[in-house]
């Protein structure tokens, strides 16, 4: 029984291997968005907004007020020169909005009198809006420290996703999980089907291979790519962008919950519709929603009510879950919990996949 | 007397509104080609299917080397099939296809030899998807006998390959044959089976209409030779319908009907005496597909879909 398995196995490797598309979608794409979103996301100053400066005043206050602007993490100063047009500048470098600090503003602050700062902004930008908010935020402390009650209250600006966790510490265990699933789902689709419309399957029952041993083989094998894409995903995270990442023995379960999940879901999806067009097209149909909807590239919090409702009727969304408990966030039993729950989807889809699809012909 | 290897009685397959398989009894004896033959949609597939324990039967007995079909894991340990529109793994080479369905079984043949026996030693790496219609099939057979099998089931084997590979899988056939295998043949071409069978029997809308040795069968249903004038045109049936009144006009070619060799040169004679011009006279025996137009009344009509 081991032998025919073994067989099958070395057959399944060896066709990855030579399927360009395979190789693509299971071992590329993932590489591809985690160097693509990492980018993103980590260059330039780890998710901060530039912000265009004119200080016309350069007294100790003012910048003290840019320092203190640049300590948020949030924006990142960028002076213009003073005898450069404001208007000019905003044009030239499509901006979003443009702070002005008019001359006088130190000697204002000591002689407690008010000063204004000029903000120039477009209302409908998010950037500007998070530039205005440091601003703001920068200007209330040091109003409060102006009237010196720092010592009772102190504004502490920090990023709405804590500082502790980046978007990357965020996003990596959901690629990981949209990987799996991807992989799995299309594998288990296209082979099935191919092998029915082709007679393979067939040629296989004339043998003693029984159906369980060929399953056995193929799951193995996209546990193993699963393995794979936490080694790639994980390499790429850690030593380019720094993320701090942790498997334990709850990541690798979840993995292999996941990949049987998915397996299943395959499978299921290979019954319900006969020909290779059509099963592709429902494949997508399953796959795509639930990439954007299960919290892989923003986290549910920032979805509507109802979205995120559907979000937790979507099978990806507990293995991202899982897999952001153990690896990011040392949460086991969040992480436990979500295993449980991917096990479970996983048993009643390998039910609806088993009842589905038939070797035997009527 | 020569051992049953395969003994049906009675057999019947049902679908929800479809009779597949109305009824059947034969036996195959140890060693020979015995053939299943019939237009597509007569239950030969569907047959052969049952027996290779790829499908059930409603009704009826099956005894294949001695077992029942409810041993089928010991009985595809004996057998090797070549299913109906034969495929392997595109993306594996010819050598990885059959290593892999040697791999199936418990005490498989040297690979090697079994390539070098379909004549595709040279092919071993070749992927098995930038092979010839021809090849693909000769893939097929080599992976049929991995487990040296007592019995080769080959379903439909030379269907949509040219005549050259056609020929190639005959020959391999009759080679099985002398190796002393048991083979069990559907085909929907009529001199295939003719060619190649010891016993066949002609199956339509899923019953046994005929059976015997391709001899037997034309002596019993075949009906006599006819002679074919070609290019006697209108004046060949005037000079020859009082002497023979069977004789038909077939586009400018006369067909008569010879019960023995007497009457061609009687053919012969009146021809010449009225002076008809012909293009050549030729005697043609009955074929099979002659026999099949006999006993249903419909054109024999080979086809490339599928059996179902």
């Amino acid at each position: 029984m081991m032998s025919r398995v073994l067989v099958d196995f070395k057959a399944t490797v060896l066709e990855f291997s030579r399927s360009p598309s395979a190789i693509f979608w299971t071992l590329a794409f993932p590489v591809i968005l985690m160097l693509l979103f990492g980018a993103i996301y980590s260059g330039g100053g780890g998710g901060t907004y530039n912000l265009y400066v004119q200080d016309f005043d350069e007294s100790p206050e003012s910048i003290a007020f840019l320092d203190n602007m640049t300590g948020t993490g949030l924006v990142n100063i960028v002076k213009v020169n003073t005898s450069s047009d404001a208007a000019q500048v905003i044009s030239d470098n499509s901006l979003t909005s443009f702070l002005i600090i008019h001359a006088g503003f130190g000697a204002g602050l000591n002689n407690t009198e008010n000063v204004t700062l000029e903000f120039r902004m477009d209302e409908g930008s998010q950037a500007a809006l998070t530039n205005y908010n440091v601003v703001k935020a920068v200007a209330e402390q040091m109003n409060l420290k102006a009237q010196n009650v720092t010592s009772l209250i102190s504004l502490d600006v920090k990023p709405l996703v804590s500082d502790q966790f980046k978007f990357l510490d965020f996003f990596l265990p959901g690629v990981l999980a949209l990987t799996i699933m991807n992989s799995t789902v299309n594998y288990m689709v296209f082979t099935i089907v191919e092998y029915r419309n082709r007679g393979i399957f067939r040629k296989m029952m004339t043998t003693p291979l029984k159906r369980p041993e060929w399953l056995a083989s193929r799951i193995l094998w996209q546990m193993v790519l699963g393995f794979i894409s936490l080694l790639l995903i994980m390499g790429i995270g850690v030593y380019i962008f720094d993320v701090v990442v942790t498997i334990n023995l709850m990541t690798l379960a979840l993995i292999l919950a996941g990949t049987a999940l998915f397996t299943a879901m395959g499978m299921a999806v290979a019954g319900l519709i006969k020909d290779e067009q059509g099963a592709g097209a429902l494949a997508g149909a399953v796959t795509f929603p639930m990439m954007f909807l299960a919290g892989i590239f923003f986290p549910l919090e920032m979805m509507p009510e109802y979205l995120q409702t559907i979000a937790k009727a979507i099978p990806l969304t507990y293995l991202a879950d899982g897999l952001r408990d153990s690896m990011i966030y040392d949460n086991m039993g969040g992480a436990l919990e979500n295993l449980i729950i991917v096990s479970g989807l996983a048993l009643v889809f390998a039910a609806l996949g088993t009842a589905l699809t038939r070797w035997k012909q009527e | 007397m020569v051992e049953a290897h395969i003994e049906v009685k009675g057999l019947r397959k049902e679908y929800e509104n479809l009779i597949a398989v109305d009824g059947i009894d034969f036996k195959v004896r140890k060693g020979q080609v015995f053939s299943l033959l019939g237009p597509n949609g007569a239950g030969k597939t569907t047959t052969v299917e049952i027996l290779e324990c790829l499908r059930t039967a409603t009704a009826g007995e099956v005894s294949i080397l001695g077992l029942d079909l409810n041993q089928s894991s010991k009985i595809k340990r004996r057998i090797g099939v070549l299913p109906q529109g034969f495929n392997a793994f595109d993306l594996l080479t010819v050598k990885e296809n059959v290593d892999y369905f040697a791999g199936m079984f418990e005490n498989p043949v040297d690979t090697d030899e079994l390539l070098e026996w379909v004549k595709l030693d040279g092919r071993r790496k070749e992927l098995f998807k930038n092979l010839s219609g021809g090849m693909k099939q000769r893939v097929g057979i080599a992976m049929s006998l991995v487990n040296d099998p007592e019995i080769v089931f080959l379903d439909e084997p030379t269907t949509g390959l040219d005549p050259g590979a056609r020929r190639d899988v005959w020959r391999m056939v009759s080679n099985l044959k002398e190796r002393g295998k048991t083979i069990v043949l559907t085909t929907h071409y009529m001199e295939e089976a003719e060619t190649l069978s010891d016993y066949i029997c002609i199956m339509n809308k899923g019953r046994i209409i005929v059976r015997g040795t391709p001899r037997e069968i034309i002596r019993d249903h075949g009906g006599s030779p006819v002679a074919i004038v070609r290019g006697a045109g209108d004046g060949g049936l005037q000079a020859l319908s009082p002497g023979f009144p069977d004789c038909e006009l077939v586009g400018v070619d006369l067909k008569i009907p010879i019960s023995n060799g007497r009457r061609v040169s009687e053919i012969l004679n009146t021809l010449d005496n009225a002076d008809v011009h012909y293009d050549e006279i030729v005697i043609k025996k009955s074929t099979l597909e002659d026999v099949f137009l006999k006993l249903t009344g419909q054109e024999f009509k080979g086809g490339e879909e599928d059996d179902e």
